[in-house]
């Protein structure tokens, strides 16, 4: 049997508000995780994910983000914690989804820095904050990122989940 | 010239200038959304200083426990307004980690690569009584 235990979870909008103190109640709740270097890790890939929905929810009308509210959860799942983000998506985002997490999956370590870099570089407002986001976390767990597209009540979601072992 | 002072949050670091030591200091914590808005008042005021004060030499010194991308972004802006400084003033990068940090250090060491500004990396010791006090509150 899996066991599973939340330590934080949160449906709703991702407003800037809300995104700050989204932040400021989840790190108590991750003293239980006594190692200071998963929980430092935790931590950081928690921020790029949940900032990483807000840089969404931002690009979409506040009535389309009231009808499909967004999630983040952490849980522990067998020798592994997990962090999960489900935010809506525009269908035409999908496909340039979708291709930017394969391209980042198949990348390795050093091209993941060089990546990396060079879009920290391009620095302009054009420059999608969300995309350099998803490449931050690649680097920090070393492994691929799990995505999938789900259809909720109409609705296209989008769903990235990380692990930390 | 107005010393400057930013005052830190929960979310935002503290930014200070220390004339004495012509030293910038960045501490705390950055992880905030709108990070240009929180840096540029910082960068701007290098830029106002440097030019009117003609300084041979400034250092910065950095203490961070988290960034986020956001934060990284402008930390690439800050560098290369240096980098175009340097004409003028010699630049001198002090950037502390904690020892367990590995994840610190590797960002340390990628802007070493990416930028010519000289980045000497700090590492100090570990807090170990935190993770005793967690410890004891969590697994007893």
């Amino acid at each position: 049997m899996i066991r599973e235990d939340i330590l934080f979870a949160y449906q709703g909008y991702f407003t800037f508000k809300i995104t700050e103190k989204l932040l400021c109640l989840l790190e108590p709740h991750l003293y239980s995780i006594t190692s200071k270097i998963i929980r430092k890790k935790l931590f950081y890939i928690s921020v790029e994910m949940i900032q990483n929905v807000y840089q969404y929810n931002k690009t979409i009308g506040t009535q389309e983000i009231l009808k499909n509210p967004s999630n983040f959860v952490i849980r522990k799942i067998a020798n592994s914690l997990e962090i999960v983000t489900a935010n809506y998506i525009r269908p035409a985002d999908k496909h340039r989804l979708k291709n930017l997490l394969d391209k980042i999956n198949s990348m390795n370590q050093e091209a993941l820095t060089q990546e990396h870099y060079q879009r920290l570089s391009a620095i302009s407002d054009d420059t999608p904050s969300a995309n350099i986001g998803i490449l931050s976390i690649a680097r920090r767990i070393n492994r691929n990122l799990d995505y999938q597209f789900i259809d909720v009540n109409g609705s296209q979601y989008f769903v990235l989940k990380a692990y930390i072992p | 010239m107005q010393n400057l002072r930013i005052e830190p949050t929960s979310i935002s670091p503290l930014i200070y200038f220390n004339n004495d030591e012509r030293t910038l200091y960045i501490q705390g914590r950055s992880v905030p959304e709108n990070a240009l808005e929180c840096y540029s008042p910082a960068i701007n005021w290098i830029k106002r200083y440097v030019n009117d004060s003609k300084v041979e030499r400034m250092f910065l010194d950095i203490e961070l426990d988290y960034f986020n991308t956001t934060t990284s972004r402008c930390f690439v802006l800050l560098f290369k307004v240096l980098e175009d400084l340097q004409e003028h003033t010699n630049f001198k990068i002090y950037w502390r980690y904690e020892a367990s940090d590995e994840d610190m250090q590797t960002s340390i060491l990628e802007y070493k690569r990416f930028t010519n500004i000289p980045i000497e990396p700090l590492e100090f010791e570990d807090n170990d009584n935190e993770e005793d006090i967690l410890d004891m509150l969590y697994n007893s």
